[in-house]
């Protein structure tokens, strides 16, 4: 989990510190503030943490060496330099850094030099272990699963074409689930509550093997199990199995499914397989959700979200989409613990800086770019409906 | 001209007139007797060249809503609010000027535009553009807003809380 967040002079920042909601982070803005940015640092620090709670990195060297080569492949910056992520100028004053603080106010995050030599330098307890989170980019990913599972296009080229949100996502997706859903339910039964309500969404479920993905129009359903469960299961699923019924013969191509479905089918496919763990509160990253979602799924989506967030997982996320923000404001539910942080970035006009206003009251975000938009939509129907009364 | 009306007041700088249209103070000359038969908005400006007829309501009164799906029900208390305040203003001979109808409502901006358009169907808006049958407008034009928005758009206008 990531409790705080300060970055200094890299990218849009100067100097911008957040705090983070264990449970929901809605983050808005007008575009260049920093929104995907601030996505990326945060994946960046979370994800090396992740690589060095899997034992592939131990030495500071190591680390820091990852650490500047992770930041190049998410921004893609001018050269492959690290330092260009940097501003220079402000830098020059002031080392370019990221720390995050984790659940136990434990630091970790690096400095950047952007002198001649480039070097990232790893801060804080670069021991602490924390599991990798998830990125979804706004991008489509599915479609590219074929071409990386076959082994189609190198990875030299892919990272040319991609950035690493993108084929990190897909290499996640492409880990194989075990056969036997049960036995993923039985180790994290929370699991058994949300694939039930993620398929009903979208009235079926995504399956991918290797190259090969469709969609099976069907539903879970839950049988009395006779089978003892553990203590933890026990308490879960309260003794019963589950297994996913397929309700129309054949199956459909992914690609003939909605661009909504699929986004669905990304958590189905990712909560299957044991990617997006909800045992290590570590976080679900989402660039703008809404991208190609029909927004009557979205109370879907919203509906899901909140039930990961129950089910221990820390969601942040970045939108410009006023139906997404609606309907986590209308569907929160206190009595089951719900928490939303609503992040507003934005540029003081005053000295050009980006700032983050922070609040949990949705009719409180202010400045609130997505309610501007329609505010300057109403103003021009105005204009038109009733001229110039009452000015 | 300052007005008070449903936790509201109001400062209409440019009116000739502005009244509470269902005055419930019989000794008050606005007095009207026919509160049983028509529905009514709350206040009818004059102003030189047009007439408004404001309305004022509050969306988060769910006992009013029982039965009913909200944005719908909400939707046609409008329409009726406007059409049987311009019988009355037809019975008083004050259907001389174009009539706006402003609606002060406590919902965000994205829906109060999706209210306005839902408004604007229902109520004939430039009649006189559809068929040559119709010499008069119904409604000049229709606009939904909310307490802030009031402020910003109508500045000859300034309105605040009570």
């Amino acid at each position: 989990m990531i409790n705080t967040l300060v970055v200094k002079n890299i990218a849009a920042f100067e100097e911008l510190h957040i705090d983070f909601s264990p449970k929901i982070n809605v983050i808005i803005g007008e575009n260049s503030c920093g929104k995907t940015q601030l996505l990326k640092i945060a994946y960046a620090l979370n994800f090396t943490q992740g690589k060095i709670a899997d034992g592939s990195l131990s030495t500071k060297v190591q680390i820091n060496d990852f650490l500047a080569s992770k930041f190049v492949s998410l921004f893609k910056p001018d050269k492959e330099k690290v330092g260009a992520i940097c501003n220079e100028y402000l830098a020059a004053k002031t080392p370019s850094s990221c720390l995050l603080t984790d659940g136990n106010d434990k630091v970790f995050g690096c400095e950047i030099s952007s002198s001649r030599s480039t070097t990232v330098s790893v801060q804080g307890d670069h021991k602490l272990r924390a599991e990798s989170g998830i990125f979804i980019p706004t991008k489509e990913v599915l479609s590219l699963l074929p071409a990386i599972a076959n082994g189609q296009v190198e990875a030299d080229h892919l990272k040319a074409l991609f950035d690493d949100t993108v084929l990190d996502l897909c290499y996640r997706l492409l880990v194989k689930p075990q056969e036997d859903i049960q036995k993923v339910i039985n180790e994290d039964p929370r699991i058994g509550t949300l694939l039930p309500g993620l398929a009903s969404a979208i009235g079926g479920r995504y399956e991918i093997d290797g190259a090969n993905q469709y969609f099976s129009v069907g539903e879970y359903t839950e049988k009395s199990s006779s089978t003892s469960l553990g203590r933890q299961a026990r308490t879960y699923s309260d003794g019963t199995t589950l297994s996913f019924k397929q309700t129309k013969a054949g199956a459909l191509s992914t690609s003939m499914t909605a661009e909504g479905y699929k986004k669905i089918g990304i958590l189905q496919r990712l909560l299957e397989n044991g990617e997006l763990s909800l045992s290590t509160g570590s976080p679900l990253f989402w660039d703008e959700p809404e991208s190609n979602m029909n927004p009557k799924l979205m109370k879907s989506l919203v509906s899901s979200l909140l039930e990961l967030s129950r089910n221990g997982k820390q969601i942040i996320l970045a939108s410009h989409d006023y139906v997404l923000l609606k309907w986590f404001d209308l569907l929160v539910d206190k009595g089951k613990g719900d928490h939303i942080l609503y992040h507003s970035l934005h540029k003081n006009n005053a000295n050009g800086k980006i700032e983050i206003n922070t609040t949990n009251d949705y009719l409180a975000i202010y400045p609130n770019a997505i309610d501007e938009t329609f505010e300057f939509l109403i103003n021009s129907e105005l204009d038109r409906s009733l001229g110039s009364i009452g000015q | 001209m300052k007005i008070r009306c449903d936790g509201f007041e109001f400062d209409f700088t440019n009116a000739l007139d502005v009244f509470i249209f269902d005055e419930k103070d019989k000794l008050s000359p606005n007095y009207h007797g026919l509160t049983h038969a028509l529905k009514a908005v709350d206040l009818i400006v004059e102003l030189e060249e047009e007439y408004a007829f404001i309305e004022i309501k509050n969306f988060f009164e769910p006992q009013k809503y029982n039965g009913n799906e909200p944005f719908n029900y909400l939707r046609e208390v409008l329409k009726y609010k406007y059409r049987d305040t311009w019988l009355y203003r037809w019975a008083e001979q004050k259907t001389d000027k174009p009539i706006k109808y402003i609606c002060l409502l406590e919902l965000e901006n994205a829906l109060n535009s999706r209210m306005s358009k839902e408004v604007r169907k229902q109520l004939p808006v430039n009649a006189k553009n559809t068929s040559p049958r119709w010499l008069s407008e119904i409604t000049a034009g229709v606009g939904v807003v909310n307490f802030d928005l009031w402020n910003i758009r109508f500045s000859a206008w300034p309105v605040v809380r009570t």
